[in-house]
């Protein structure tokens, strides 16, 4: 039971991680129907930031910088494409992300060498014994941290202008541009957001006990791709609720051992419960599904 | 006011959907425009509405000034911010957002910003029906409160001029009557509109001036209550029967909001 318990916590902690970047994903989707295949990259560039910048200044500052560079890139993908593509189709746009992941993936690789870098997070691998469970401190901070953005997310989605905008505009672009709605700079604040937010799930993500941060990150970060999937590519909510059950399900396989076919279930898990939820519920858990009064 | 000269408008630059077209809209009055399928309207109000683009459409000739300065280049949202609004045909509300939210947002092309609580009151004070209704998602709405909400949401933006692009759509002929009346209701309030409709009864009886479009070029125009009596207007839209066909057919017309079709006369 005990084990369970442990399980769970980490199970919240990982997941309220990927919540945030599945966020990412759900966000620039709803702006601009695409899928942004540079979220991983972009993460792991607002990761690097960080790690370079924290022993030059307060690990608070060098976040800060991480997010703030991290929109910076995410909004020069949203701007090349707005820029020359914009009237072509989204396939476009979507293989364009590929590409900027590519090159920048390729140029973080090589500005890593063999290195592991340490985000500077005050936490280090200090343990906190909650009675009934063992966790790190970095993995309760995060539970705390991811729980004040993605609350101050939904408020702002629910009752800021910008969020009125954000969802008028996903629903009815034209009928959103006639009433004034400017969408450009709403879905340009939409992958700033984005890209902001990986940022800082780049700092849980590195965190003890994980060993660090390097290129493959990446790779981990885009276990959130199913937690969007399985939530529903555009529903803010549905990316909570797919990242919770992806991180659960991972702490769980991971903790309990579990195999499958002489490998790690856990290195698997988050597609295989995306593909499960998409048998049954073939627009995600929380997708849209036709609202309509005949 | 508004003044639309020699417009020339076409799709992908083959279609030509606009063929020289010219209208004015004075001040503080309603213009119709009326006309069958294909006619060009809904291409007018969106070259009015600068959303043409959004259609693959493009302007090539002709002006288009509203107090004097050409309306030409603008985006969508800049031509609210100039005071000119368009409740989009078929409605459009934000269905998946509340009524509230839907008004809400509409008012984010305001220019005053301060005045939007007290506009919204303004705007439930109108429709009633959507003050009890204001927490509700807008997709479960009647077709004839969509309407209302559709109206009341581009009012947020305190528009100087109202677009309708077919506000009978689809309604029942009580509820034609009522939008009628409350376009009459906004009128009055000082906003000047250009209402597109296949109704032409209802249309008639709220319109100060009528155009009438056939493919692309304005084939009649003049004070509404003139058009209404000619022979072409009461054949081909208000369904009167004209002296050519001799039998009446139309005892059904004296409802203003009533069926504009008639049998075709042996």
């Amino acid at each position: 039971m005990t084990d369970f318990l442990s399980y769970l916590v980490n199970g919240i902690s990982l997941g309220g991680i990927y919540a945030l970047i599945a966020l990412g994903f759900v966000v620039v989707f709803k702006a601009t129907e695409v899928v942004n295949f540079a979220h991983g990259s972009l993460l792991v560039l607002g990761g690097y930031v960080i790690a370079r910048l924290h022993t030059d200044v307060p690990f608070v500052v060098a976040v800060l910088a991480g997010c703030a560079v991290a929109a910076v890139g995410a909004l020069v993908i949203e701007r090349l494409y707005s820029w020359r593509l914009r009237d072509s189709n989204l396939n476009a746009l979507a293989i364009l992300t590929i590409g900027v992941d590519i090159l920048l993936i390729t140029e973080l690789t090589r500005r890593f060498g063999p290195d592991i870098l340490s985000t500077g997070d005050p936490w280090g691998n200090k343990i906190v014994d909650l009675g009934f469970a063992e966790i790190a401190q970095a993995r309760l901070v995060g539970i705390g941290v991811t729980a004040v953005l993605l609350a101050a997310f939904f408020v702002a989605f629910k009752y800021s202008s910008w969020g009125i905008a954000m969802r008028a505009g996903a629903e009815d672009g034209e009928a959103a541009a006639l009433m004034g709605i400017r969408r450009g700079r709403v879905t340009m604040t939409a992958w700033a957001v984005a890209g902001a937010l990986a940022a800082v799930a780049a700092v849980f993500l590195c965190a003890f006990p994980t060993p660090g941060l390097d290129a493959s990150v990446r790779l981990t970060a885009l276990r959130a791709f199913p937690a969007a999937i399985l939530g529903g590519l555009d529903s803010t909510a549905g990316a909570v609720v797919g990242g919770l059950a992806i991180g659960i399900a991972e702490a769980m396989t991971s903790g309990y051992s579990v195999k499958l076919a002489g490998g790690n279930l856990n290195d698997v898990v988050p597609y295989l419960v995306m593909l499960l939820v998409l048998l049954v519920r073939p627009s995600g858990l929380l997708g849209t599904k036709e609202l309509t009064r005949v | 006011m508004l003044e639309v000269r020699d417009l020339q408008v076409s799709y992908g630059g083959v279609v030509r959907a606009l063929r020289g077209v010219s209208l004015d809209l004075p001040l503080g009055k309603v213009v119709a425009v009326l006309g069958s399928n294909g006619a060009g309207k809904s291409t007018l109000l969106r070259t009015v509405s600068s959303s043409l683009r959004l259609h693959g459409g493009a302007v090539v000739g002709g002006t288009i000034t509203y107090d004097g300065r050409s309306l030409q280049g603008l985006d969508a949202a800049e031509t609210v911010r100039r005071g000119i609004v368009q409740v989009p045909e078929g409605r459009r509300v934000f269905g998946r957002m509340t009524v509230e939210e839907n008004l809400k947002a509409g008012g984010l092309g305001a220019r005053d910003k301060s005045t939007r609580a007290a506009m919204r009151e303004r705007v439930y004070a109108m429709f009633p029906v959507l003050a009890e209704r204001r927490y509700g998602r807008a997709a479960l709405l009647s077709g004839g409160e969509q309407q209302m909400l559709a109206i009341g949401r581009a009012l947020m933006a305190s528009p100087e001029l109202l677009i309708l692009d077919e506000p009978s759509l689809g309604l029942a002929p009580r509820v034609v009557g009522q939008i009628g009346g409350v376009i009459r209701d906004i009128n009055t309030a000082g906003t000047s509109v250009l209402l597109v409709e296949q109704n032409a009864t209802m249309a008639l009886s709220v319109a100060d001036i009528a155009y009438v479009l056939d493919v692309g070029e304005v084939s009649l125009s003049g004070s509404a209550e003139e058009l209404s009596q000619t022979d072409d207007v009461k054949r081909l839209y208000l369904g009167r029967a004209t002296v050519d066909n001799g039998t009446p057919a139309g005892a059904a017309t004296a409802d203003p909001a009533g069926v504009t079709l008639s049998r075709w006369q042996g």
